[in-house]
C-alpha cells in the first residue's frame, strides 16, 4: 500500500469522501462498491484510480455483496456493461427504435411524465444533470462535470459543463436554468418532495448550482440523474405543463424535427451545436407501440432497429437469435402487490397478519419460472436490490409457506377466507402475475378475482386514487396520500440505482405513490437515517432495519426483481440503455 | 330478410278463432295450417345444415351444462405438463402461459357465452318485436318518432356505442347483457316493423278493427302470431351476432368480471401476442370455438329461414 499517495488524497477531501476512502483502505468495502459510492459523492475517476492504485491495485473485487445476482445482470464496475461493442464507424444512416406508446394525457411534459415511452423521447433533446456511466451507474457524463457534498451532505454543489447551449436561440445553459428546473420539480413532487424545499437551490455563479436540502442526503446525485427521469434540465422559462412538442429545444444531441402524437412517433435530427461533438447518424425515429407483441414482431421482421424493452413472454425467441444483440442493463425493476393498509376501515388488509399471510402464500418460484421464464430473481418483500452495497444479507428469505399463511389468517379471524378483487392494469405480464397469485391465494382461502383495467385508467381509478385526481371521491388526507386506492392490487416499478425513490414516494407517509397508505413513523425515521447516512455502514444499519420492518408490516409484497430486456439488430453499434427505457443514441452507428 | 318476408307476407297463416278466419283474405282452414307447419318442420329436420348446426350447438350446450363430463381438469388448475406446452397426449390442446390446460378452458368457456348471448338476444327480441309491432300497427307520429330514434342509434358504430354504454354504467354482466340487447333492438325493430306494416293493411286486421278490438288485442293476438316465423328467424340470426359481439367485447377487455375465468374472448386476447413466438394453441383453439358456435347457430338460422319460407 502506498501510504504517501493515500495521505495526499486524504488531506485534500472532505469528511464524507474521507470516510469512504478509509473504508476501502481497510477492506470494508469492495472495489466495486468503492467506485460506485465514490461516483455518487463526486470523487473523480483519476482520484479513485489513484486511491485504488495506492491501496494495491487489483485486489479482490470479484465478490460483490450480492448473493443472488444472476449472470449478466451486473458487470464489474470497470467493465462497460450494457454497451454494445464498437465497430468501424460508418457515418450516416437512419434508425427507427420501437418504444412504448406514451401517455397521451400528459404529453411530452418533462416534469410530469410517467412512462418509459415519454422518457425515451424527451431524453433525446433534454439532458440530465447527472448521466449514465459505463458500468450502468451514474457518472459525470451529462451537464454536471463534478459535484460534492458538504460535511454532513445537507448541501450539494454541482459544477456545470461550460459551452453548453440551448437548441432554441443558442443561448448558453446557465445555473439559472438548473435552479428553475429544480424549483419546478419541487412544485410537482418529482422525487424531490421532502428532500428540497422551494427556494432550496441557488446559483452563486453561471456555472455553479448549490442545492440546500431539508435534511442530509447522501444519495442526492441520483435524484438529479437519469434515474429520476423527471429531472431533465429545461430552460428557465419553461413552466409546469410546457411540452417538448409545444416548444422544441434542449441541450442534447438530438433536435425534435417532427412529432405525431396520434401515432406517438417522434423524429430527431442531429444538433450541430451539441457540446459532445457530432453524432454519427442522420436521424433517429422513435415509434410508439401499444402492444408489446406487435413491437417484438416489428423488431423480428427488421422494421425497427432497436427495441426499447420487451417482456420475456413476448420475446423469448429473441434471446436465442444470434443476429440480435440483447442488452440487460442493471435492473431493480419489480412489481409490487400493494395493500391499502388503512381503508376500508376494518377491512381484512388493514391487519398486518393478513398481509403477511398473502406474502407467505405467494409462490415466488412459480412466478419467476412461469411468468418470467427464469429471467428474474426472488425478492424478499422489500424493494432493496441485493446487489446494493448497503443491502443487509443477514435477513432470512420469506419462504413459500401456505400452512403459515392459513395459520396467520386464522389468527387474524379470517379462517373462513376473504374475497376481494385484485386490481391490475393491462400492462405487459401483470395480468399473468395476477392469474398465478389468484390461484396461490385461493389455496389458502383468499379469493381474489382478477379485475383488469386499461392501463391509461388504472392509476387514476385504483392505484393512487382519491388523492385529488382520478375519478374517486377525495378521500386522501394527511397520512393517507392515496385514500381510496384498491384494497389489493399490483403495480409496476422501474429500475432505480438506489431505493430512495421507492422509499420516498411509495412507502414514506404522504409519499405521492404510496398506494398502501403506509403511515409508519418508524419507517419514516429509518428512511431519514438512511438518507442522512453518508457512509455505507450507516446506510446498511438503517436499511437492515427497513428490510425487517417492511417484512413485518408488509405494506406490500415484493416477490421478485426481473431483468430488463432491450435489444438491437446486429447492424447497430454503440447503443446504451437503462432499465428505465432511456435510449442513448449519441454514439450509435449503423453498419 | 325483411324484404323476402314482406314479399311473402300475403301468405300468412292466421291463428285466430273461426269467426276471425271468415274475414281473412287468404283463408286457410285449421287443418291446412297444421299441414303447413308439419311440412315446414319436415323441411327443417331433413336439412343437413340444420343437423350439423344442432350437433355443433348441442356439443357446446353439453359443455356449458356439464363441463365435468368432458374434462377431468379444473380450468384454473396448474397441470403437470407445465406452461406453454404444445398439444400432446398430456394436454390435448396444449397449455397456456399460466400452465392451464387449453382444452379444459375451451370447454368451461362455453358456459358464459351460452348464458349471456341467449339472454341478451331474448331481451332484444322481446323489446324489438314489441316496438316493431307498435310502430307498424299505429304508424303516424309514434312510428315517426321511434323511427328517428332508431335511425340515430343505428348511425353510431356498434363498438363505439358499446363502449359508451359500458363506460357509463360500469362493466358488469347485467350491463353487458343490456348493452348487447340495446345494440340489437333497432335492427330487430326495423325488421318486425316492416312486416307489421304489411300485415296491418290486410283484411283480417281491418275486420278486427271493425269489430272494435283494442289495439293491444290486435297487435298481440292478430298480428304477432302472423310474424312469429320472422321473429324466430330474426332471433336465431341475432344470436349468432350476439355471440360475436360478446366475444369482441371480451377480447377488448370490456366485459369486466374475473379475467382468469374461462372465457373464449378473454383467452384469445390474453394469448394472441404469443403467436409471434409460435405459441398459437392458447389463442387459436378458443377462436375456433367461437367460430364453430357462430357457424352452428347460423346454420340453424339459415335452415329455419328456409323452412319458414318454404
Amino acid at each position: 500500500m502506498d501510504f504517501k499517495r493515500l495521505d495526499q488524497t486524504r488531506s485534500s477531501v472532505g469528511p464524507i469522501e474521507l470516510d469512504l476512502i478509509e473504508s476501502y483502505a481497510q477492506g470494508k468495502v469492495s472495489r466495486r462498491d468503492f467506485v460506485r459510492r465514490g461516483t455518487m459523492i463526486g470523487l473523480s475517476v483519476p482520484v479513485m484510480g489513484g486511491i485504488i492504485a495506492a491501496c494495491g491495485g487489483s485486489d479482490s473485487d470479484s465478490a460483490p455483496a450480492a448473493p443472488a445476482a444472476p449472470a449478466g445482470t451486473e458487470a464489474p464496475a470497470a467493465a462497460p456493461a450494457p454497451v454494445a461493442t464498437e465497430a468501424p464507424a460508418a457515418a450516416g444512416g437512419d434508425i427507427i427504435a420501437g418504444i412504448q406508446t406514451g401517455d397521451a394525457n400528459s404529453g411530452l411534459d418533462p416534469v410530469n411524465m410517467l412512462d418509459l415511452g415519454t422518457y425515451a423521447v424527451l431524453s433525446q433533446s433534454f439532458e440530465y444533470l447527472v448521466g449514465l456511466g459505463p458500468d450502468g451507474n451514474i457518472a459525470a457524463t451529462a451537464l454536471a462535470t463534478e459535484w460534492s457534498p458538504n460535511a454532513d451532505a445537507s448541501q450539494w454543489t454541482f459544477k456545470l459543463r461550460p459551452g453548453v447551449t440551448w437548441q432554441e436561440g443558442g443561448a448558453p445553459l446557465t445555473a439559472a436554468d438548473v435552479v428553475a428546473t429544480i424549483e419546478r420539480m419541487v412544485e410537482v413532487g418529482a422525487g424531490l418532495a421532502g428532500v428540497v424545499s422551494a427556494g432550496g437551490a441557488e446559483a452563486p455563479d453561471d456555472l455553479t448550482v448549490v442545492i440546500n436540502l431539508d435534511s442530509p442526503n447522501g444519495n442526492l446525485p441520483v435524484l438529479v440523474s437519469l434515474f429520476n427521469p423527471q429531472s431533465l434540465i429545461t430552460p428557465a422559462d419553461y413552466t409546469n405543463g410546457t411540452t417538448l412538442s409545444d416548444r422544441p429545444t434542449g441541450t442534447g444531441a438530438w433536435m425534435l424535427a417532427d412529432f405525431d402524437p396520434s401515432a406517438f412517433r417522434a423524429k430527431f435530427v442531429p444538433n450541430p451545436n451539441w457540446w459532445g461533438g457530432s453524432v454519427k447518424l442522420d436521424s433517429v425515429t422513435l415509434q410508439g407501440f401499444e402492444s408489446g407483441g406487435t413491437k417484438v414482431a416489428a423488431f423480428a421482421a427488421g422494421e425497427i432497429d432497436i427495441i426499447q424493452d420487451f417482456s420475456i413472454s413476448d420475446g423469448a425467441n429473441l434471446l436465442q437469435d444470434d443476429a440480435i444483440k440483447v442488452l440487460r442493463p442493471p435492473s431493480s425493476n419489480h412489481r409490487q402487490i400493494w395493500f391499502n393498509t388503512q381503508l376500508p376501515e376494518g377491512g381484512p388488509f388493514t391487519d398486518p397478519r393478513v398481509r403477511q399471510a398473502v406474502c407467505y402464500a405467494i409462490n415466488r418460484e412459480q412466478l419467476v419460472n412461469t411468468v418470467y421464464e427464469g429471467q428474474a430473481r426472488i425478492a424478499n418483500d422489500h424493494p432493496i436490490d441485493p446487489t446494493l452495497p448497503f443491502f443487509d444479507e443477514g435477513q432470512e428469505q420469506r419462504p413459500y409457506d401456505p400452512e403459515m399463511a392459513k395459520q396467520l389468517l386464522s389468527d387474524a379471524g379470517y379462517a373462513d377466507g376473504i374475497e376481494m378483487p385484485i386490481q391490475v392494469g393491462d400492462l405487459g405480464e401483470i395480468p399473468a402475475i395476477a392469474a398465478i397469485v389468484e390461484q396461490n391465494l385461493a389455496a389458502v382461502g383468499i379469493k381474489t378475482p382478477v379485475s383488469v383495467t386499461p392501463n391509461s385508467d388504472f392509476y387514476g381509478e385504483y392505484w393512487c386514487t382519491g388523492a385529488g385526481w382520478g375519478s374517486q371521491p377525495d378521500t386522501a388526507g394527511p397520512g393517507r396520500p392515496c385514500g381510496a386506492s384498491a384494497p389489493i392490487g399490483i403495480v409496476d416499478y422501474g429500475h432505480r440505482p438506489t431505493p430512495d425513490i421507492f422509499f420516498g414516494r411509495a412507502l414514506a407517509t404522504d409519499g405521492d405513490w404510496n398506494s398502501s397508505n403506509y403511515a409508519s413513523s418508524t419507517f419514516d425515521g429509518l428512511f431519514g437515517d438512511y438518507q442522512s447516512a453518508t457512509d455505507v455502514a450507516g446506510q446498511k444499519a438503517a436499511v437492515g432495519k427497513i428490510q425487517r420492518l417492511l417484512h413485518e408490516d408488509a405494506p406490500a409484497c415484493y416477490p421478485f426483481f426481473f431483468n430488463y430486456l432491450s435489444a438491437t439488430s446486429s447492424a447497430i453499434n454503440g447503443f446504451e440503455t437503462t432499465a428505465l427505457g432511456h435510449l442513448q443514441m449519441q454514439n450509435v452507428t449503423k453498419s | 330478410m325483411s324484404g323476402t318476408q314482406e314479399a311473402g307476407a300475403p301468405a300468412p297463416t292466421p291463428n285466430e278463432s273461426t269467426e276471425d278466419a271468415t274475414s281473412t283474405e287468404s283463408e286457410v282452414p285449421a287443418e291446412g295450417k297444421k299441414q303447413i307447419r308439419k311440412e315446414q318442420f319436415r323441411v327443417l329436420y331433413t336439412s343437413p345444415g340444420f343437423i350439423i348446426g344442432v350437433l355443433i350447438v348441442g356439443f357446446w350446450i353439453v359443455a356449458s351444462v356439464l363441463p365435468g363430463i368432458l374434462t377431468s381438469f379444473n380450468p384454473k388448475e396448474f397441470v403437470e405438463a407445465g406452461p406453454r406446452v404444445r398439444p400432446s397426449s398430456e394436454a390435448w390442446l396444449g397449455t397456456d402461459k399460466n400452465g392451464w390446460d387449453v382444452y379444459t378452458r375451451v370447454i368451461y368457456g362455453a358456459r358464459k357465452i351460452l348464458t349471456i348471448a341467449p339472454i341478451s338476444t331474448a331481451v332484444a327480441i322481446v323489446v324489438g318485436t314489441f316496438l316493431g309491432l307498435i310502430m307498424g300497427y299505429y304508424k303516424g307520429w309514434v312510428d315517426e318518432i321511434l323511427s328517428r330514434v332508431i335511425e340515430a342509434i343505428l348511425s353510431i358504430p356498434i363498438i363505439l356505442m358499446a363502449i359508451v354504454i359500458i363506460f357509463t354504467f360500469g362493466r358488469s354482466t347485467t350491463v353487458i347483457i343490456g348493452t348487447i340487447a340495446v345494440l340489437f333492438v333497432p335492427a330487430i325493430t326495423r325488421t318486425i316493423r316492416s312486416a307489421a306494416i304489411a300485415e296491418s293493411d290486410l283484411d283480417y286486421v281491418v275486420s278486427a278493427k271493425m269489430r272494435g278490438e283494442s289495439g293491444f288485442f290486435i297487435v298481440t293476438r292478430e298480428i304477432l302470431p302472423n310474424v312469429t316465423g320472422l321473429v324466430v328467424v330474426e332471433g336465431t340470426v341475432r344470436l349468432g351476432y350476439a355471440i360475436f359481439t360478446y366475444t369482441t367485447l371480451a377480447f377488448l377487455g370490456f366485459v369486466g368480471g374475473n379475467i382468469t375465468d374461462a372465457d373464449w374472448g378473454i383467452d384469445v386476447s390474453q394469448n394472441y401476442e404469443q403467436i409471434a413466438r409460435d405459441i398459437w394453441w392458447p389463442s387459436i383453439f378458443p377462436a375456433a370455438a367461437i367460430a364453430s358456435l357462430v357457424i352452428g347457430v347460423n346454420l340453424i338460422a339459415d335452415s329455419i329461414d328456409k323452412a319458414v319460407n318454404s
